[in-house]
């Protein structure tokens, strides 16, 4: 997953599929003329289009559509990873693009500490913390119906085990695992100040690290979401071979 | 004049009648089985809500709730709004099964699974579409009502000009509900993922969302959360959410003191009754000046 706006500077080199967008933040969408650049490239090093999307307000949906309309004109086959159900209900009933659901979507449960919680003491609890929301029989069926065929998953910590049910695919994202996200930046590290603006200051730094003694793990802020970061991701393929994309993070 | 539902919390049979009399049009509640907890533990993991207390514990509850309801002619939501793995199932669905034979009146859910169960079964239960759910605009909106919700709760990040501008294409055959009282976080509901449990875990720390973190010699500041001295509040944007079409006003807080609950009923009564003296109720209310930065959707 890279910058739009820093094509030329990234090292493409072994990747099949380029991801651009913003996960997290309708404000951080490109506008259209900010992806000709690695259109272009993507068209000269045959590479594929993954356009990845935020939760989006009334405002922020609008602006997701036309960008997707204007992408689809040059490349229709593009995938648009979503993380709102609005897009989703606009991609499959417009039949727009390929729809694919984000790993904020997916629902895994990705807090840390779930690792280090003893299996022994609650019988049910392992297969709990490993399962993802919308991995269940009936929503697979679901959201097969309306073309879903790929869902994203998160490098998390504790085992997990993807249900096989052909022909749903699997991305698995690295090395960044998502905790939370907050509706705009806080200014200078202070959540009190969250009015109603971004806070640019915020925006612009690419990434921070916050640390508390306890917690055996950094948390990594990067724009208005929290992050932990597992680079190791041999165990989550060798349990679950249906994954067949990987999402290096360029963060 | 009354323009609107309040819709508060309850833990416990003995706190409906309270805030039924005290100015609530409905009640919301979770249940945790004592099954549930030697199967899964007590954390968060049944309603977004960790602890027993929080929660009642029996079937027998359920029926006693409903009697309540009905004698004053109000209803009650079973909150079930978290999103359950395939083994959690069996338990929700005999929850809901209870509650849809013992004569329950709507549940509040954000699971998929467990809306296409109910849809399938042809459930008579109103579908309350949880803060979890993540509605962000009208085609969200849309994209639900195929799973029969009668109702969405709008998630509490929103501005009020977004709220305007949600509503505004909203659509008409839905209710809509908004959080009004309480419990403001800095975090967004549906992607939160911050492991909320009992304070008697053994090694917990804490809600990950109120540690204390430092970033290079910086200290994050989180958002307050005295919500027993300045709770956080959306009294002033009342009327212009009744003018919009929202008639349903949640007060957050289940596990909370029943005293701050029947506080907060009262006081955004009082406010609907006449919404230009909001600032001077509040603080006659709860004793404190609103600060400002305690308010939702600002």
């Amino acid at each position: 997953m890279i910058d739009c706006k820093a094509v030329r500077q990234t090292d493409l080199s072994g990747c099949q599929r380029i991801y651009f967008g913003h996960e997290t933040c309708e404000k951080r969408l490109p506008a259209f003329p900010e992806t000709e650049e690695l259109l272009e490239t993507a068209e000269k090093e045959k590479l594929k289009l993954s356009l990845v999307t935020p939760f989006l307000t009334g405002k922020g949906i609008s602006k997701a559509i036309a960008l997707i309309r204007q992408l689809v004109a040059i490349k229709p086959d593009i995938e648009v990873i979503t993380s709102d159900w609005g897009l989703l209900y606009y991609l499959v009933t417009t039949k727009t693009g390929t729809p694919v659901i984000s790993r904020f979507l997916t629902g895994q449960q990705t807090d840390f500490r779930l690792n280090r919680l003893s299996p022994d003491l609650f019988p049910g609890r392992k297969e709990h913390i490993a399962s993802c929301a919308l991995l269940k029989s009936n929503t697979i069926q679901f959201l097969k119906e309306t073309g879903i065929r790929r869902y994203e998953v998160n490098n998390i910590f504790q085992p997990f085990k993807l249900p096989a049910n052909p022909p749903i695919h699997y991305s698995l994202h690295v090395p960044f695992v998502p905790l939370t996200i907050f509706k705009t930046c806080p200014a200078n590290l202070d959540f009190n100040r969250i009015k109603r603006t971004c806070a640019p200051d915020a925006c612009d730094k690419t990434s921070s690290i916050w640390h508390n003694a306890k917690l055996e793990h950094e948390i990594h802020r990067i724009d208005n979401a929290l992050y932990y970061k597992n680079p190791d991701y041999r165990t989550t393929l060798n349990a679950n071979p249906m994954i067949d994309r990987i999402v290096f993070h360029q963060m | 004049m009354r323009e609107g539902n309040i819709v508060a919390p309850v833990c416990a049979v003995s706190e409906v009648a309270p805030v039924l009399r005290e100015g609530a049009s409905e009640v919301y509640f979770g249940i945790m089985t004592e099954e549930w907890v030697r199967q899964f533990g007590n954390a968060a993991f049944i309603s977004r809500r960790q602890n027993e207390y929080a929660h009642i514990s029996t079937f027998d509850e359920l029926s006693e709730i409903i009697e309540t309801t009905n004698r004053y002619d109000s209803q009650a939501t079973l909150v079930l709004n978290t999103p359950y793995s395939e083994s959690q199932l069996p338990y929700i669905y005999e929850i809901l099964e209870q509650w849809e034979t013992r004569g329950g009146h709507s549940v509040m859910l954000s699971d998929m699974e467990i809306l296409l169960w109910l849809r399938n079964r042809k459930s008579r239960l109103k579908r309350h579409l949880s803060v979890m759910a993540g509605v962000f605009n009208p085609l969200s909106a849309d994209f639900f009502k195929c799973l029969h919700i009668s109702r969405i709760v709008l998630p509490r990040e929103k501005t009020k000009e977004e709220i305007d501008h949600f509503m505004a294409q909203a659509s008409p055959d839905l209710e809509y509900e908004i959080i009004v009282m309480l419990q403001k976080c800095e975090f967004i509901d549906t992607f939160c993922n911050f492991y909320h449990a009992s304070h008697d875990e053994t090694g917990y720390e804490g809600h990950g969302c109120r540690l204390s973190y430092t970033c290079g010699n910086k200290k994050v500041r989180h958002q307050s959360a005295n919500d027993l001295e300045t709770p956080a509040c959306a009294a002033c944007s009342l009327a212009a959410f009744h003018k919009a079409g929202i008639t349903n006003y949640k007060i957050a807080g289940r596990g909370y003191p029943p005293e701050i609950i029947l506080k907060s009923v009262r006081f955004i009564r009082q406010v609907l009754e006449d919404h230009h003296t909001a600032r001077v109720k509040y603080m006659s209310t709860f004793g404190n000046d609103c600060s400002g930065l305690r308010c939702y959707y600002e």
